[in-house]
């Protein structure tokens, strides 16, 4: 694969692995350490390359791999402070403002408390569009167990979302 | 605005049923300005979704990668690195050998003297010589002299033995 290739290929997956290296690590800079680290693996292996029918799934797995070498070999802490949410909407009044910050806030913090697996392939799916097949390439599971999994993160959130609605913000 | 459309999809989002196209318009649709107060939640999961979106790593970072790869070797040349030094490893190793034989042998042949096929002498004189061989046949037969001692006691047995036994036989012969 040329210089081109990659450029076009594989640089467009940076921020589908940076979000998913943030969310695994928990820390800006380890992430976007991790996704250079990913970039070179696999122009390193790119004569390998025709053999991954998916070139994203196989960047996210390699984004994966590396961070969970990275979470065993510095033994993170689990309890590290997700700081992902930073983001507030755009266009509204101060009021609807803060309630909106304040529900997304929620749903941030109330998604960062699910387990892990179901926490990623939420992430996967409803975050970065990957089909259940995909999930399962860059995760190492079957899509049966995909689906199982997301079935029960979605079930928690709706009725998290429904707890909100009836008792307002927590 | 097609509320029935937005309820079915809403459905099948939550039992996970619907294709990533119907997740899609379900986006789209949950994102307009005149959704009903019932959708709100679900409306404020998927902004939460696209809000993610957001988190971008910044231009400079292609930039920087691209910089490493040109710096990078490319994976053939490190493959004949990384041959080639396993073949130094092993031409290391094949002289080591090599020179610790040659060193050896050089030790060998300095080290050994030409031996003559001679015994060498244990004493100066040609009398102490002497003296020492007769002190030595001396101890010799004063040992066999205490044995044969010995053996003589066994012989007079041997001869008593035979007398008896003579004598028994004349006996014999008589009656």
């Amino acid at each position: 694969m040329s210089l081109e290739a990659f450029k076009t290929r594989v640089l467009p997956a940076k921020d589908k692995m940076y979000r998913f290296a943030q969310r695994l690590l928990k820390d800006d800079e380890e992430a976007k350490d991790i996704v250079q680290e990913a970039m070179i693996r696999v122009w390193n292996k790119r004569d390998e390359m025709h053999t991954y029918l998916n070139m994203e799934a196989w960047c996210m797995r390699i984004v994966r791999n590396l961070s969970l070498d990275r979470i065993k070999s510095k033994q993170y802490n689990s309890d590290r402070l997700d700081n992902t949410y930073n983001l507030s909407a755009p266009g509204k009044n101060p009021e609807q403002k803060t309630e909106i910050d304040n529900t997304m806030e929620n749903i941030h913090n109330f998604i960062a408390s699910l387990p892990d697996k179901q926490r990623q392939i939420m992430q996967l799916r409803d975050i970065e569009g990957f089909s259940y097949k995909e999930i399962g390439d860059i995760l190492n599971l079957d899509a049966n167990n995909v689906k199982v999994n997301l079935f029960r993160a979605r079930k928690s959130v709706r009725e998290n979302l429904l707890n909100i609605n009836a008792y307002g913000l927590k | 605005m097609d509320l029935n459309r937005v309820e079915i999809l809403l459905e099948r989002y939550w039992n996970c049923v619907s294709t990533v196209e119907e997740e899609n318009e379900l986006k789209a649709l949950l994102n307009s300005k005149d959704l009903p107060d019932n959708f709100k939640e679900s409306a404020a999961l998927f902004k939460y979704f696209e809000l993610q979106k957001q988190t971008t790593l910044d231009a400079k970072f292609n930039e920087e990668i691209v910089e490493k790869i040109k710096n990078q070797q490319s994976p053939k040349i490190r493959k004949l690195n990384h041959s080639f030094q396993n073949y130094m490893k092993v031409a290391a190793a094949v002289l080591v050998v090599l020179a610790a034989s040659f060193i050896f042998r050089m030790e060998y042949w300095q080290g050994e003297k030409p031996k003559l096929l001679l015994v060498e002498d244990t004493f100066q004189t040609p009398e102490e010589a002497y003296a020492e061989t007769k002190k030595a046949f001396m101890l010799i037969a004063e040992k066999m002299n205490s044995g044969r001692k010995q053996a003589q006691k066994i012989g007079i047995m041997n001869k008593a033995e035979n007398k008896i036994k003579k004598e028994e036989n004349i006996k014999q012969e008589k009656k």
